[in-house]
């Protein structure tokens, strides 16, 4: 109900109860006010004439006292309508003439007692007619309510008037200014200025909007600094990315070919370190850049259903190397749960538990123990736990433990580190909507753990091809080699001459090559390679263009493509996979991977 | 020298003048007096109240006025006595009175009869309810029977005169102060009998007049008459006379004298008076 209607409503109402008071009520009272006053009056009007009846009758002077009442009733014409006068024996001494028939309903008979020197000397009867007074009374009132009437309809217009303009007029255009205000445009126009709450409100409001019209002024103006700032440092990412994978590609690949070219054990040993501190480095700016993503939020990921056994046999193939190489005994305790279904982004879990697992082994003392266990929560929620056996935290290091790049004192050991690991993990995690924590005393050990929600569905997930996938990458370096094709699109001198080398020296595969996709696609239409391995980064046409156009011809449709590129970000390796390609193989090439990758889109085949 | 005479020619002139004017001018003033219209006071008998009186005589004298040239200034009193006291010190120059004023105040204030309804006499009457058991007058000795007033003369002096110079007895009056009150009273059979005139009882209103019966009618006496006061002169009186007779003559004045009531209006002696006086009504005031 609008206020309009708030303020009509009981107006009106107060208005008919008045007036049905006025009429129902005051009005006959004071009718009979009036008749009342009426009969006093011709009571005293009576008695005003009575010494002079009283006085002519005392002296038998009948004729003087029928003039008396003569000229009385004729004063009185209509209203006096019968009037006698009898003695005290009851005779009638006034008038000559009986008593005619009287009717009306306004008949009213006054009683008077003559009294003269204390005797009663007559009794006089009158009878009066007030209808016409009660007639002109009535009309009167009539006339006063419909005055009032009308006075009370013009109050009630003025009212509504008054209302519209000094109060719902302003405040429609006040509600007006702060939807216009709602969606940015604060250039609207204001109610004008009073003197009432309408004038302070509107005053207020303007305050109100001015401080909001400086606010959001800076709010756009930092949310555009700030935009173009992210803008501008996602660029640097991605830059950073392709600008520092690239050169460290060439560093690990040859790296890599140097130390199977060497002989020389001490030569040999210089290069490993080569590339022990490559990956160190690789290692280093993959996880800024990792953190720097999820700090801004641009981290994407992709929640499904994965079964706890696949994550816990997956991650613990990825350290079981690291775990020889520091002589720590790795163990899964199977449980129930092993079979449920948890709802995470795979990758980036797996990810965690990784970063877990090999935090376990790396501070572990040699020959310790670490173990993968998961047990369901009362909260419904499944809980991956890591146990080691290592030194343990003290509450200080706990409590410093997810800052960034605080590495608790380690960097004195010798165990290698970003100090972000933690962090990163302990993010991804919350942004998975789960928990990570961790319980350790000194010198005991540590255990963290990680809670996620279970999966709706309860379906068993196929963990088998991840498992032998697992066991390929092991043992990639002795697969068997077969004699295929291999096209390879590279504008980088560099990394095609690692990749010819690798395939030459360790595949039996042959390989061709392109130095852009025109060239590349040309081969391809005319060799039939059995896999292309596709830079994305390319001059002129890039990797993306490059496949749908090899989509386009019936005799390309169906070679598989591997997209290799410096592009590490989660969001192209996602486009990349979309599209169609096989597989996406990320700058620097793990030589292994890239073998491991051929031979399975091969074997496909 | 010559100033001397000349002041004494001035002297002898004025003093001529002086004399001229010490006989001229009361000569003058003589033949105005007795030229000039005479301013005349005129007083009423009053039966009725002074407006009703006023209503009655001031349009006959002024039609008076017109066709005489005189003054008339109508002054009267509000009661009979009153009146009769102001008549007897002479105040009216004209006046109108009841008969039996004339034969007690009017000769000895050297008021003389003018004029009067020579159409009819004025007799007194003894009415009765209508109903009343009573048929004969006798029936009324010593009881109470109202009167107007003790001087009324037709109403009260006649009938108890005729009452008691015929029939030999005498009633209790009771004074009711005017002829309809004797009227009423007697219809309301306050009193048994009352006594009237029958001018008055024809003018009661006829619900009244059928309720009364006339019992007993007296003598008759001349009526009212309009008497003028020796000290007006003679020729103004010859001239009242006339115009007065002349009122009877045409219908205008006629019509005027009939609110008094004067039917045929004609001379008035004063030996038409006099057997009021052998009447001896004075015993009965």
């Amino acid at each position: 109900m609008g206020i309009r209607s708030k303020l009509l409503w009981p107006i009106v109402l107060a208005f008919t109860v008045l007036m049905a008071v006025i009429h129902f009520y005051i009005v006959p009272q004071l009718l009979a006010g009036e008749k009342e006053v009426g009969i006093g009056r011709e009571h005293q009007i009576l008695g005003a004439m009575e010494s002079g009846v009283a006085r002519v009758l005392l002296r038998g002077d009948l004729a003087a006292m029928y003039a008396i009442l003569d000229r009385q009733i004729e004063a009185r014409q209509g209203v006096w309508v019968w009037l006698e006068l009898r003695n005290p024996d009851g005779k009638r001494l006034y008038p000559l003439s009986d008593h005619p028939q009287l009717k009306g309903e306004f008949l009213v008979k006054l009683n008077q007692p003559l009294v003269w020197g204390g005797a009663k000397i007559a009794d006089i009867s009158l009878v009066v007619d007030l209808e016409a007074e009660y007639l002109n009374a009535l009309a009167q009132m009539h006339n006063i309510e419909l005055l009032l009437l009308l006075v009370l309809m013009a109050l009630l217009v003025a009212g509504l008037l008054l209302q519209e303009r000094q109060i719902r007029r302003p405040l429609l255009r006040l509600e007006h200014a702060a939807s216009h205000m709602a969606g940015g445009d604060f250039d609207v126009q204001l109610p004008e200025l009073s003197h009432d709450e309408i004038g302070r409100l509107t005053r207020v409001f303007d305050d109100m909007r001015r401080d909001l019209q400086t606010v959001h002024k800076g709010l756009v103006e930092t949310r555009e600094e700030a935009e173009k700032a992210s803008r501008a440092k996602s660029e640097f990412l991605s830059s950073m990315s392709h600008e520092l994978r690239t050169p460290m590609n060439a560093i690990l690949g040859f790296s890599q070919l140097l130390e199977m070219e060497l002989t020389d054990p001490e030569n040999k040993q210089h290069v490993a370190e080569i590339m022990r501190a490559g990956d160190h480095l690789l290692e280093l700016i993959n996880e800024v850049l990792d953190l720097a993503k999820i700090e801004s939020g641009k981290v994407d990921l992709m929640l499904e259903d994965i079964s706890c056994r696949q994550i816990c046999t997956e991650s613990l193939a990825l350290v079981r190397t690291l775990a020889k190489s520091h002589r720590v005994d790795v163990s899964e305790q199977v449980c129930e749960n092993m079979e449920a279904m948890v709802y995470v982004d795979f990758t980036r879990f797996k990810q965690v538990l990784v970063n877990l697992l090999s935090n376990a082994i790396k501070y572990n003392q040699s020959g310790g123990k670490v173990s993968l266990s998961c047990e369901m929560q009362a909260s419904e929620r499944l809980r991956f736990s890591v146990i080691d056996t290592g030194i343990g935290l003290s509450e200080a290091q706990q409590q410093r433990m997810f800052n960034p790049f605080d590495r608790l004192g380690a960097e004195q050991g010798g165990v290698e580190g970003t100090g972000i690991g933690l962090v990163i993990a302990k993010r991804l995690v919350e942004a998975m909507g789960g928990e990570l924590g961790c319980q350790s005393r000194l010198g005991e050990g540590s255990t963290f753990w990680v809670e996620v929600e279970v999966s709706q569905s309860n379906c068993m997930g196929d963990f088998g091809v991840a498992e032998e996938g697992g066991d390929k990458a092991e043992s990639a370096g002795v697969s068997e080699f077969r004699k295929v094709t291999v096209l390879y699109v590279e504008d980088n001198p560099a990394n095609l001459r690692l990749v010819e080398k690798v395939i030459g020296l360790y595949t039996p595969y042959a390989l061709m090559s392109a130095h852009d996709a025109t060239l590349g696609i040309e081969l391809a239409r005319l060799h039939c390679p059995d896999v292309i391995l596709m830079d994305i980064n390319l001059p002129g046409m890039d990797g993306f263009t490059a496949f749908s156009r090899l989509q386009n011809f019936d005799e390309t449709r169906a070679i598989p493509v591997i997209a290799v590129s410096a592009n590490a970000m989660r969001q192209d390796i996602d486009r990349g996979k979309k599209i169609g390609f096989a597989d996406y193989i990320t700058k620097p090439i793990d030589m292994n991977a890239l073998v491991t990758a051929i031979e399975k889109v091969v074997a496909r085949d | 020298m010559r100033e001397v005479a000349s002041y004494s020619r001035y002297f002898l002139a004025s003093g001529l003048i002086c004399l001229v004017l010490m006989f001229a001018l009361p000569g003058y003033a003589a033949t105005t007096f007795e030229a000039s219209p005479k301013t005349l006071t005129v007083g009423v008998v009053p039966q009725f109240d002074i407006p009703r009186i006023q209503a009655i005589w001031r349009p006959i004298l002024d039609e008076m006025e017109k066709r005489s040239g005189n003054k008339f200034v109508l002054s009267g009193a509000a009661t009979i006595p009153e009146f009769e006291r102001d008549l007897i010190q002479g105040e009216y120059d004209l006046a109108y009175i009841n008969p039996y004023q004339v034969v007690k105040v009017g000769e000895r204030q050297g008021y003389q009869p003018l004029v009067r309804d020579v159409s009819q006499n004025l007799h007194g009457i003894v009415v009765v309810p209508s109903n009343s058991p009573i048929q004969s007058v006798e029936q009324l000795k010593n009881r109470v029977v109202a009167f107007p007033a003790p001087n009324a003369l037709g109403a009260t002096l006649l009938v108890r005169a005729g009452l008691y110079d015929r029939y030999g007895f005498e009633v209790v009056p009771r004074y009711v102060l005017s002829h309809s009150s004797v009227y009423l009273n007697v219809a309301l059979e306050e009193v048994i009998a009352g006594g009237g005139v029958q001018k008055t009882l024809s003018q009661q209103p006829e619900e009244l007049q059928d309720r009364l019966r006339v019992l007993y009618k007296t003598d008759s006496v001349p009526s009212h008459p309009v008497v003028v006061h020796r000290r007006v002169p003679v020729q103004i009186r010859q001239q009242l006379l006339s115009v007065m007779l002349a009122l009877g003559q045409d219908a205008v004045g006629r019509d005027l004298l009939s609110a008094v009531p004067i039917v045929e209006i004609g001379v008035a002696k004063v030996k038409d008076y006099q057997p009021l006086t052998e009447m001896g009504l004075e015993r009965f005031q």
